[in-house]
């Protein structure tokens, strides 16, 4: 789920960017430190939309690094047990389907995939076929998957999921 | 142990011998009748009626006989003689029960109009089973009530006494009484006890039986382990002497469907459901994957349609264990019956799954700590249709829980679900444990107190998507997420590689953590590389509990016990080529570009031979680890003149060492001291790279310390390795260590100006790990052309060609391993050539200075004023003639915007470095958005497939024209020129890439993306936005000057 929130961040700056284009050299530090990173607890940080306030600097001691308090908005992403999400085939082997939504990496197993669908590992690229040969998944497929579970690590976010439910599967 | 009476042990005697007679045609039957649970039909008559009782009846000296009652086998087969002739007379003594009667009646109603035979031989097969049973048992509880009271001591049988022995020698008394007895038999007064017994439980006393006290005395007399004295001598009261004998043994209670294990015969040790129990009968009915000799059968139809005798199976035979298959009994030439739902074959009773029914008599069967393997209850759970699976599984845990595995399988806060009970299915979350009470807070609308269970009631339950971590088993520690929970399994997907494990739930526990795994087990790690056998290694892609898993270099992963003759393998000096000649070592990056793991890329881990371990964190598979043959991969990076163009990784420590250039000494193998023009300066060279070598060519020099504690002292060198050296004073008898660098060789022929201190850079280049740490000839720099006042000035102070070449740049020089049989040295060896012009310097032709290339390499820092402009040239320079007038074309101001030509490699580092240096003439490009991309342009972007324009040309008509780069070589293009569909050799530094517009298909010649192909989607400012090849890529940003218009393809 995707979610507009009020985060902080400390930028360190180093002192050779004192000067005019201070405050743009403090946010163009933070969209490359915080853009793109993934914590547990609020999942992937998608994009900085607004930098709310730039705290007064703080001069460390014996380094001249110095230390801004930034509040700013992000969008991010957190993906929930029970999400439905759209997700682009990355892998398929016989142990399941590795599939990417965005920043996510997830895992359908096997047996989270409906029976009638087969792993064909003759075919190139390997893939999942339904037994009617109508229903094809193979890298590069978009498909429909419920998150079942995930893996919250400091720094990043493992889902696995299923297509064993209505309407998930293969997007056209 | 029974020492008995004459007449009882010649009965004994008597017994045995008419079991061995019919010992022999026996055991054939005797095996059948194992295997399927009854005896054959021919024996049936004579065996049916045997009965303990009858016999305990007739023959009341047996009591107490323990032999017997322990050992089955034995009795069946000595009990043989007697039996046919006790069969009446215990059938009249013991009648029907009245249980018997009625079911008599009612079958006999049923059968009535049956025939004769007919109903006969059902009868006979009906009750095969039962008069196995009967063996073991009387039939009527009541009948066996009674017989027994009349079998109870009283005051007309002898009394028994128990009497004091020395701890430990229990037995040995008994045998000594036994021999005492036997002794006296001959000497006319024999002994008047009738049996003397040892019961194992009781520690420090044996039992005699006798008519009276004296007798009992008679015979302890002289047997020293036997206490004499009467008061260590007890008389058991008659109602106490049944106790004496009695077997306490706590038999357990089965429950239908549990789980035990057969203890003897061909099901030794084979899981086994409880179908029922008949407790009074105690024999118990067991369900079992029967074990039938097929081949055995098949030959017996054989030889029974020749008329003859089948030889008897093979004694220790041990059949498979497969479920009944009526088809395959049909197939061999047997016959089997159905009865209802069951198949009757050979006597035995199988259900229609295939499943054998049989009674054991419970000694023969373990009940305590059975647990099935996972394999056994599959086998079971397939076919068994509508049990309980919980109930199984709880059976399970209930059979393997003692106290403490209770609290320990069932953790406060796990949830839980009921499985058995009034509450069935309910699920809750644990409390607290007692004992084997837990109490459970429901997770139900009604019910809001925390209920007591019985542990065994309970099952853990897993939702799919929880994440948890085993505790217990194969994969004990593992962590992972459930994918999928089934009645008496858990799948899950293992954090640590990208594999499943199926998992009781017993052993599984809720958790958050995130296992490390086992990534140990003893000296192995995971990711090492180990021997297997002389000419196999492998490296460990997984570890579990006591077992390796390797994936050898033929791409097979086995499982090896640490220890089973394993050894680590240390490869990280190894060395070998990729398939176009690059050197390959640990570490580094390579892409696959055949074979099966076409397309995969990895780091370098192990090099063996010419196998290749590569990790790859993309690949699913042994952890990302995988097998490749060097040939089919190319080192990433590599540009594809790769010959020349191994990165030189190891860097030139300082650019202040100038004194060596890229020549090679008078001798190919000049690792010499050289003195140098300079002064008396030493350098030595190792003629090979190794750490703490040894270096032999200081050791009885003498030399003065020039630095620290000892300077100004002076002494030989005994012992010298790069860095110290073992100095004798002459000053005192003192052997000293010093640093080199605080030594310089005392020269008394010339004064000393250099020292040591000038080599760190070239020691610390020569000590690290470089990839030339190869011995080779060519590497060797020599200093004698550079030791010309000439060299330094020109290095110092004009920057123009005649130093030029000579630069810093030149001592990394020192460290090509490849110029390949290219001296670059003039033959004039001894020529100083500081003063050498460029232009001779070309007509020297190959033997020029050819590769003074690709000084890829950061630590070659020199300001852009000395970097020099020559040298580059030369990187382009070996053997081109075009070159040669495309310089001469140009001017250059040295130290300032010159054009670079770094080479034929290009190295992003260096490019960094050079980025004061911008591109003379690059497409467009103004010399600020050159420095912006940290880029000037070499050759090193030349790459194939790509569109440049000439720059330079002798003949003017090929000028500013286009062209595709079919192939590059050594500085040199091969160059399609569309225009005039002709291919020209061209000098790489003539021509110019072209930029490409919006939607031009376009090849990264620059950076970290480099030979990646794809689409220009926009270009925003100095920056384009591209789609590397396959579409799946995210779309990237690059410098627009670090993309070249792509050739159309087909050309």
């Amino acid at each position: 789920m995707f979610y507009h929130i009020d985060l902080e961040h400390e930028v360190i700056l180093h002192p050779q960017y004192f000067g005019p284009n201070l405050m743009d050299s403090v946010k163009q530090k933070l969209y490359s430190e915080v853009e793109g990173t993934c914590s547990g607890k609020y999942g992937f940080v998608i994009a900085v939309t607004q930098v709310v306030s730039v705290g007064a600097g703080f001069i460390q001691p014996g380094q001249g690094f110095v230390v801004y308090p930034v509040k700013y908005k992000a969008v991010v992403f957190r993906p929930f047990k029970g999400e439905v999400c759209d997700a682009v085939v990355t892998q398929v082997n016989k142990v399941g389907i590795f599939c990417e939504m965005g920043p996510l990496s997830c895992f359908v197993s096997r047996h989270s995939i409906p029976a009638e669908m087969e792993f064909d590992p003759a075919a190139t690229p390997a893939c999942y076929r339904s037994k009617d040969e109508e229903l094809v998944i193979q890298p590069d497929d978009e498909i429909r998957v419920k998150i079942v579970g995930t893996r919250v690590d400091a720094k990043d976010i493992f889902a696995i999921g299923t297509l064993m439910d209505d309407f998930l599967g293969l997007v056209n | 142990m029974v020492a008995g009476s004459e007449e009882e042990q010649d009965m004994k005697r008597k017994r045995t011998l008419e079991g061995d007679e019919e010992d022999d045609d026996e055991d054939e039957e005797e095996q059948e009748q194992y295997r399927y649970g009854t005896t054959k039909k021919q024996r049936g008559g004579q065996r049916k009626k045997k009965s303990r009782a009858s016999d305990f009846i007739l023959d009341e000296a047996d009591v107490g006989d323990s032999d017997d009652e322990e050992d089955e086998d034995d009795w069946e087969d000595g009990a043989e003689g007697r039996e046919a002739a006790n069969q009446l007379a215990s059938l009249l003594e013991k009648g029907p029960t009245a249980q018997e009667m009625d079911s008599h009646r009612r079958r006999f109603a049923e059968v009535m109009e049956k025939d004769e035979t007919e109903i006969e031989k059902y009868y006979q097969d009906r009750y095969k089973q039962q008069a196995q049973l009967e063996k073991f048992t009387s039939t009527g509880a009541s009948n066996e009530e009674i017989a027994k009271q009349r079998l109870l001591p009283s005051v007309k049988d002898p009394s028994l006494w128990m009497i004091k022995c020395k701890p430990g020698e229990e037995r040995a008394s008994c045998l000594h009484l036994m021999r005492k007895m036997v002794a006296h038999l001959t000497t006319g007064q024999p002994l008047h006890i009738v049996s003397a017994v040892v019961i194992d439980t009781v520690k420090g006393y044996i039992y005699v039986e006798a008519f009276k006290h004296s007798h009992v005395q008679e015979a302890v007399i002289g047997v020293s382990t036997l206490r004499f004295n009467a008061k260590n001598q007890r008389l058991i009261r008659i109602s106490e002497m049944t106790d004496v004998l009695k077997i306490v043994k706590a038999v357990p209670r089965l429950k239908e469907r549990q789980w035990v294990r057969i203890e003897r015969g061909i099901y030794k040790d084979d899981a086994a459901q409880v179908e029922f129990v008949d407790e009074t009968a105690s024999s118990i009915s067991l369900r079992i994957i029967p074990r039938i000799d097929y081949a055995h059968l098949r030959d017996k139809h054989r030889f029974a349609l020749e008329g003859k005798k089948a030889p008897p199976p093979k004694k220790d035979f041990r059949p498979a264990a497969k479920l009944f298959a009526p088809e395959q009994i049909k197939e061999v030439g047997g016959e089997y019956r159905r009865d209802g739902d069951m198949y009757l074959f050979q006597g035995g009773r199988f259900t229609i799954r295939g499943f054998l029914i049989k009674a054991f008599p419970p000694t023969n069967i373990q009940v305590e700590e059975v647990k099935p393997s996972l394999a056994e209850l599959e086998a079971f759970d397939d076919t068994l249709d509508g049990i309980n699976f919980g109930q199984v599984s709880a059976e399970l845990a209930r059979s393997t829980g003692d106290v403490d595995s209770v609290s320990q399988r069932f953790a406060q806060g796990e949830f839980v679900e009921v499985v058995n009970g009034e509450l069935c299915h309910l699920k809750g979350r644990v409390i607290r444990c007692e004992g084997k009470r837990v109490i459970v807070q429901p997770d139900h609308k009604v019910l809001k107190e925390p209920i007591e269970f019985p542990a065994d009631e309970l099952r853990k339950f897993f939702k799919t998507g929880d994440h948890v971590r085993v505790v217990r088993g194969r994969y004990e520690g593992d962590t992972g997420l459930v994918v999928r929970v089934e009645a008496n399994q858990v799948v899950l997907f293992s954090d640590m590689a990208m594999h499943e494990m199926q998992v009781l739930p017993e052993d599984l526990q809720v958790s958050t953590e995130r296992a490390t795994g086992v990534d140990r087990c003893g000296q192995f790690q995971w990711g090492d590389l180990v021997q297997i056998d002389p000419q196999t290694v492998g490296v460990i892609v997984r570890i579990e509990r006591d077992v390796l898993y390797i994936l050898t270099m033929h791409d097979k992963v086995v499982h090896m016990k640490p220890g089973a003759g394993l050894k680590k393998k240390d490869t990280s000096r190894a060395v070998t080529c990729d398939s176009e000649a690059n050197q390959l070592r640990v570490k580094d990056f390579v892409k696959v570009v055949a074979g099966n793991n076409s397309g995969r890329q990895g780091e370098l881990k192990h090099i063996f031979r010419n196998y290749l371990f590569l990790h790859s964190k993309l690949v699913p598979e042994n952890g990302g680890l995988f097998v490749c043959m060097s040939r089919l991969v190319t080192l990433t990076g590599a540009g594809s003149i790769s010959s020349y163009a191994t990165p030189f990784a190891a860097a030139a420590g300082s650019s202040s060492f100038v004194a060596s250039s890229p020549r090679a000494g008078p001798s190919p193998i000049a690792s010499r001291v050289i003195t140098a023009g300079r002064g008396g300066s030493i350098v030595s060279r190792p003629s090979d790279v190794g750490r703490n070598r040894r270096d032999y060519k200081l050791i009885g020099k003498t030399v003065k310390v020039i630095h620290g504690l000892y300077k100004g002292h002076v002494g030989v060198v005994k012992d010298s390795t790069d860095t110290v050296a073992m100095v004798e004073l002459h000053t005192n008898c003192d052997t000293i260590t010093v640093a080199r660098n605080h030594i310089c060789e005392a020269n008394p022929a010339q004064p000393m100006r250099s020292n040591f201190g000038s080599l760190p850079g070239l020691y610390r280049d020569w000590d690290a790990p470089s990839p030339f740490a190869r011995p080779s000839p060519v590497n060797t720099p020599c200093r004698e052309t550079t030791a010309t006042p000439h060299y330094q000035d020109g290095l110092t102070k004009t920057p123009a060609y005649g130093g030029g070449w000579k630069t810093p740049a030149h001592d990394a020089g020192s460290r090509t391993p490849r110029l390949g049989g290219k001296t670059p040295m003039h033959p004039g060896l001894d020529t100083p050539r500081s003063g050498v012009r460029f232009g001779e310097e070309l007509e020297n032709g190959p033997d020029s200075p050819t590769l003074a290339t690709g000084w890829g390499d950061d630590d070659i820092v020199a300001d852009a004023n000395e970097q020099p402009t020559a040298d580059d040239r030369f990187g382009v320079a070996p053997g081109d003639l075009e070159t040669t007038s495309a310089f001469g074309e140009e001017t250059f101001d040295p130290g300032n915007v010159t054009p670079h030509y770094p080479g034929i490699d290009y190295d992003d580092e260096e490019d960094k470095d050079n980025s004061q240096q911008t591109s003379q003439g690059f497409g467009g490009l103004t010399i600020d958005e050159a420095q912006d991309a940290g880029q000037s342009l070499g050759s090193g972007w030349l790459t194939t497939d790509i569109q440049v324009r000439i720059t330079h040309h002798e003949s003017s008509e090929y000028l500013r024209l286009d062209g595709y780069v079919r192939a590059v070589n050594c500085g040199i293009c091969s160059l399609y020129i569309p225009g005039k569909d002709k291919v020209v050799e061209i000098a790489a530094t003539a021509v110019e890439p072209i930029l490409p517009n919006r939607g031009d298909r376009v090849k990264v010649i620059f950076g970290e993306e480099r030979e990646v192909c794809g689409k220009l989607l926009s270009v925003d400012g100095a920056n384009a936005v591209f789609v590397p090849g396959d579409s799946s890529a995210a779309p990237k940003v690059v410098p627009w000057n670090y993309l070249c218009r792509l050739a159309p393809e087909h050309l």
